[in-house]
Order: C-alpha cells, then structure tokens, then sequence
C-alpha cells in the first residue's frame, strides 16, 4: 500500500490565478516508451493551456547499488505536462541536479525561466521505497510543499504519480488524479476476429493488464467507487449479460441476466447498488440492483426508450437518456418519489449524461450539424457548450477531480481514445499501439 | 391445412348424424325410429369408412407437407434475411414485406421452426442507447411477424447494438449496412 504524508502545505489562491490567465497557445507533444503488450495506450498531447508554467522536475536522488527500474522524476514531469497545464525544462538545460534545499541555487532557475521547482530523493526500505519530495517557488526563493510517499518495491510508478497529485493539487488547488486508472475495450477484427478485449492501464496507459478477453462484444465497463471491481456486459454467451468482476483476484460473478437487454450497469456512490438497464417488462427500463440484498427496484416506466443510467453524486438521483420526448435527452428521476424532469434542451440529440465529482457539470454526447461532440452543460447557468470539434466522439468519462473528461474518437479511420480538459483548453489523443480502442471509463480515486 | 378441413368435414358429419338421431326420438313411431336407425348405423359405417380413407389420405398428405416443410425451407433461405432500417427509425420500410411475408407463412406452417432476430445500429449516437435501438427494430420486425400468424414463442429478440457491423466503413453507405435486423433461424 502507498502512504502519502504532505507535510507543508500552503494556500495556493496565488498561483490558481497565475494559472488561469496565460494566453498564448502551446502545442507539444510527448512521447512515452511502452513495453509490448498489445493495445496499450499512447499519449500525444496536441493542445495545453495558453502559455503553460513553466516548470523544472529534477532526476530524483538515488544511491541504492543497481539503477531503478523507473525514471521517477521523469513520470512526475509526464503527468504535469499531460495536465496542459505546465511545461516542463529538458533535463540537458538544468545546470546542476539539486536533491536538497541547501543545494539549490534560485538564481540559476530563476535565469532559466523556471517558476517551479521539483527536487526529491528515493531511499530503499525494507518494504519497497520511500520518496521525498520539495516543491519550491523559484522567485520568492520559497518551498511550497513538502512531502513524503513510500510504498512496495513494484510500486515505483505509483509513488510518483502520487508525487504529481501532491504537487498539481499545491499548485492549483484541485486534487490531483495522477494516480487512478482507466478500463477500455479493445477490439479488431483486422487482428482476430475473436478479438475483443477489456483492459485496465494506468491514467498515463502504462501498465495496460487483460481483464478478459472474447470473441464476442464487451460493452460498458463502470468502476465501483472503491476502484477494485468492473461491471460490464459481456456477450459472451451469444446474450447480453452483465458481470461484477474484481480487478486484482479475477474473480467475477454474473448478474442473473433476464431475457432481452442487459446492460448499463452503472455503481452507486455508496457502492451498494448497480443501476442498469433491463428490457424484460417489454423494452428498455432502468433498473437498481441492490447488491446486497438483490433485490431489483424498476425505476423507470415508459414505452420509449429508457437507458444509460448515471448516479447524481448525493445518489438520490438517477440521471438517464431517454427518446420519451421524441429524440434522445438527458432526463433525472428522483428515486424516492420517481419524480422525472428533462435536463437538456438544445439539440436533437443529447445522451449519455454523467456528473462531474461537485454535481455541477454534465458532461454528454450531443449532436450538432449531423455530428456527435462531448458537451459540457452547467447546471447552474444552463449554458451548453462542445468540448471537442471531431466527429463520433462518445463514451465520456469524467476523472474523479472533475480536470479532464476522457472519451473515445475516431481517428484516421480507427476508434482512439482522446481527453480534453472540462475548460475545453486542454486536448491530448490516446491511440493504441495495435487496434483500436474505445470505451474508456476513468477510476475513481484509488484511496 | 387440407388435412385439418378434412377432419373438420367429418366432425361436422357426424354431428349431423347425432342431431338427425336426437331429433328422431320422442315424436315419430318406434317402426320410423328403427327404419332410422338403420340408416344412422348405414350413414355411421359408410362415415367410418371415408375416416379409413381420410387417414391413408392423410399419411399422403403428410409426406406431401414434409415435402412442402423442405420446399419452404429452401424457399426462406431465398427469401431475404436481412431488413435495413433508417437512422434512429425501427420503421418496416414496404421493400421487406415480401420477404417478412414469406417468412411468417414457413414459420406459421412450422410451429417447431425458430428464430433469433439480432438487433443492430450504426455507430453513430452512443452505444447503449443503440442497444436499446437494436432492440427496437428487432421488437417491430417481431410484433409484424406475429401479426402474420407467427407465434411469439418462436422469436427471440436480441440486440447488438452498434457492436457488430458487417461494414466497418466511416460513411453513410456503411452506416445504412449496419444499421439492420438479421433473422437467423435456429431451427426449420
């Protein structure tokens, strides 16, 4: 397990304000190294914020006898830069690797234009590691943050993306969401025509794991809120069914499956219920299961179609598309009275709505002059805006912070993966080395 | 269907005979009751016989329907087995009536024939709701078969939702060969 222990933190109003005002525009790309495995993820960022901040993130200290295995300093620079929301300084540009206070020299960075900086050691335990970390601000010649991760010796990766969330979140004020992972679907049929996969990898696409692997579709993955277990529908039985399936044992159970549709399972916020989708009343309704007592509660009653279920963060409510109205809208239902109001308005076809972590946004596919975009509606103003400007974007999934919605796009002709940030200023894509690749769901937080 | 109105023919007969024998008693002589009578036990072995008869016919007709069962069989694997559909619509366009049509007839004629009809969209609009889509238009395909005379218990409907095109092209000739209902027969 990883232990996370900020020690100096410091109100960062300051710095939230600096961040949000640049405007120029930046464009860069990062390329990361990947290890074999099929349909892992790649990730080129292809638009950040106007005028990003620049940052240093110096190679952390090491004196232990045999080199790691993992650039810690280097994941630490990755994730900040993925945010859009920095730029980091090439390693062959710093001129001196400070790993203490005492050996930094402000005016050096200062003259390099840094205006943050990351300095850390990694000591070995018996159990793993232990990595120490300082986040300096450059011109007031000042720490900011000071903190310490430690966690088992095939935790590396982890550790420094719990050294990014603590660092982002000193900086900006928002928690960061370095260290959660992402279930997607892969599948082609030029590969294999038995070729569809879920898979779980990272938030940065490293460490891609098969969860399963069919000849038939799989569909839907949803996280339940303590990161450990999937549900998704699979096929794999020539009928729709719907699995619960823990992520580290493998070990799955099947919903008892009814006939006609079975699908999007969705997790309450208390992780007790799963909302899903059932057909056996005639068409498609919406469903919770209590998980506990299995007792199936229907929550929706109408001939037009009824699905995609999502929870409201208090999980009183259920946010859903329905075509009641004529054409695809996102409708809540309250579930104590079963009172339904229609959420969105503009345009012919709004779907598949889901909440970021503060309620306030809700985040969609809509459809506007015949194409399919990611929207983002505020629930306070009830203004609507797109997000991205290709076409067939779908499946969003909001990170637990509520920074970036990742989501599945077509590229070049192929499913890729893509993530823009809530703001829309943010944009990177997420092609698989191999195939394609779709259906992204982001974890919740793993702690 | 010969068959079943030839039983009916002499199921009505022998109604016939039984009213003809109830309406005897009571008001006419004992000697025109017997006379009667004869005649009932006459008509009675002449009706047994054509039943003797009926049933060679019967057993004919059988092996003329077994033929006529695999005639059919290979007259719906000439018949379409795919209907198309329009955008976000479950609509049975007028095109696949004829070939719905035949089907209904086999599947009528062949109560132990059954059928899956599987569901699918096109990839545009998200992918539960086109789950839900490809239920629909398997549902409409469904409930015009049943229409016809087909029981609901030889249909099954199951969608795929966008999750199996046959064309995975990016443009509007693709999307309208996706977007589909597929009847696939489990058993004739």
């Amino acid at each position: 397990m990883i232990r996370v222990q900020p020690i100096i933190k410091i109100a960062q109003i300051l710095f939230n304000t600096r961040l949000s005002t640049r405007l120029l525009s930046a464009i860069f790309t990062l390329s990361l190294s990947f290890s074999s495995w099929s349909s892992n993820l790649v990730i080129e960022i292809t638009q950040g914020v106007d005028n990003p901040v620049p940052i240093a993130v110096v190679p952390f200290n090491w004196v232990g006898g045999t080199a790691l295995t993992e650039d810690v300093a280097q994941i630490v620079d990755a994730d900040l830069e993925r945010s859009g929301q920095f730029k980091s300084l090439k390693r062959s540009l710093m001129l001196s690797f400070p790993y203490q206070k005492s050996d930094v020299y402000f005016r050096d960075w200062n003259y390099l234009a840094t205006e943050y900086l990351i300095i850390g050691k990694i000591l070995a335990l018996d159990t793993g590691y232990q990595v120490d970390y300082q986040l300096f601000d450059v011109q007031r010649q000042e720490s900011i943050s000071v903190g310490q991760v430690s966690g088992g010796h095939n935790d590396l990766r982890a550790l420094a993306h719990s050294v990014s969330d603590a660092v982002y979140e000193a900086l900006t004020g928002l928690k960061g969401a370095f260290r959660t992972r992402i279930a997607y679907v892969a599948a082609d049929k030029k590969i294999n025509p038995n070729y569809y996969k879920l898979l779980v990898a990272d938030a940065d696409g490293h460490n891609a794991k098969e969860i399963l692997k069919s000849g038939q579709p799989i569909m839907s993955p949803s996280w339940s809120r303590d990161a450990k277990k999937l549900a998704y529908v699979s096929f794999e039985t020539n009928r729709p069914a719907i699995y619960v399936q823990d992520i580290t044992t493998g070990q799955r159970e099947r919903i008892k499956s009814f006939k006609g549709i079975n699908g999007a399972p969705s997790w309450s916020p208390d992780g007790n219920k799963l909302a899903m989708v059932l057909s056996k009343d005639g068409n498609a309704e919406i469903y919770v299961l209590d998980m506990k007592s299995k007792n199936l509660k229907r929550v929706t009653k109408h001939y037009g179609i009824d699905t995609e279920p999502s929870w409201s963060v208090d999980g009183k409510h259920i946010l859903f598309t329905s075509d009641r109205g004529g054409k695809p809208q996102i409708y809540q239902v309250t579930l104590d009275s079963g009172w339904v109001e229609r959420l969105t308005f503009e345009g012919d076809y709004n779907a598949r709505g889901s909440l970021t972590h503060d309620g306030r946004f809700l985040v969609l596919v809509s459809r506007h002059d015949q194409q399919f975009h990611i929207a983002v509606q505020d629930l306070q103003r009830g203004t609507m805006s797109l997000l991205t400007q290709t076409n067939l974007d779908e499946s969003p999934s909001v990170a637990p912070n509520g920074s970036m919605v990742i989501y599945s796009t077509q590229d070049g002709g192929r499913d890729i993966l893509a993530a823009v940030s809530i703001d829309g200023k943010v944009k990177f894509k997420i092609p698989a080395n191999e195939g394609v690749v779709r259906e992204p769901a982001w974890s919740p937080y793993l702690d | 269907m010969q068959v079943g109105n030839l039983s009916k023919v002499i199921a009505s007969s022998v109604l016939v005979v039984f009213l003809a024998a109830c309406s005897s008693t009571g008001a006419t002589t004992d000697a025109t009751a017997s006379t009667q009578a004869a005649a009932a036990l006459a008509e009675a072995q002449a009706l047994e016989e054509a039943q003797a008869t009926a049933a060679a016919q019967q057993a004919a007709e059988n092996k003329v329907a077994q033929a006529a069962a695999e005639a059919a069989q290979k007259a719906t694997q000439a018949l379409a087995h795919i209907i198309y559909f329009d955008f976000d619509q479950s609509t049975i366009k007028a095109e696949f009536r004829t070939a719905l049509n035949g089907h209904a007839a086999y599947l009528s004629q062949n109560p132990s024939a059954r059928i899956v009809l599987e569901g699918h969209a096109d990839e545009r609009g998200t992918r539960e709701y086109n789950i839900a889509l490809g239920e629909r238009r398997g549902n409409a395909v469904s409930r015009y078969l049943v229409v016809q005379g087909v029981s609901v218990d030889s249909i099954e409907v199951v969608s795929f939702g966008e999750e199996r095109p046959v064309n995975a092209g990016h443009d509007s000739a693709s999307w309208s060969e996706n977007r589909r209902v597929e009847i696939r027969y489990i058993n004739y």
